[in-house]
């Protein structure tokens, strides 16, 4: 009997199996991760800065 | 075993992300959305200003452009946003908290009320090496 483990990469058995090696190697590309930053203001109506401290409080822009 | 790049290469991969927001065929600026938790509905609205929205990468490092205020918010409670290209694709999205609240992007408030204005100071995207 003729081993499927003999056949090479991408050979099709008359069948139609393709032959799948299990190599016993796999490889993960850990990508270093990609950060985003951001930074902005919240400023309503009468142009007062928007702050939320332990809550949420009002100062006035500048103070 | 983790992927180290060269600093080129970080600069190339973070290049390769934030130019895909200059596409689109609307000829609408790419925009940035605060929006509420899980993206269901914008809380404001910011246009990257010109056709580009970010500059070119050093180290890794990509910076954004000028980015308008939206100086007449819809409101809500910001908790994520979205980067969208000119056709209002999402690119890459991300969180959004208070300040000192650890998020990608953090606010000075994110109790945003109607008629508001929201302004981002700074947006960096970066690739590491490492």
């Amino acid at each position: 009997m003729t081993s499927k483990n003999k056949w090479p990469l991408g050979h099709i058995h008359e069948d139609g199996e393709e032959y799948t090696p299990d190599s016993g190697i796999s490889i993960v590309q850990n990508w270093p991760e990609a950060e985003i930053k951001g930074h902005g203001v919240v400023l309503d109506k009468n142009g007062n800065i928007k702050e939320d401290l332990n809550g949420s409080h009002i100062i006035k822009r500048g103070s | 075993m983790a992927v180290t790049l060269s600093n080129a290469a970080a600069s190339a991969a973070a290049n390769a992300v934030v130019d895909l927001l200059d596409a689109g065929s609307s000829n609408a600026n790419p925009q940035l959305r605060i929006n509420i938790s899980g993206n269901a509905s914008t809380v404001a609205t910011l246009n990257f200003t010109g056709s580009t929205a970010f500059g070119a990468a050093s180290n890794g490092v990509a910076t954004a452009g000028t980015i308008a205020d939206d100086t007449n918010a819809a409101g809500g409670t910001a908790a994520a946003f979205q980067c969208v290209d000119q056709d209002g694709t999402v690119v890459f999205d991300g969180s959004v908290t208070a300040t000192g609240g650890g998020g990608d992007i953090t606010l000075s408030s994110v109790s945003i009320a109607a008629t508001d204005t929201v302004s981002i100071s700074s947006l960096t995207y970066t690739q590491p090496t490492s």
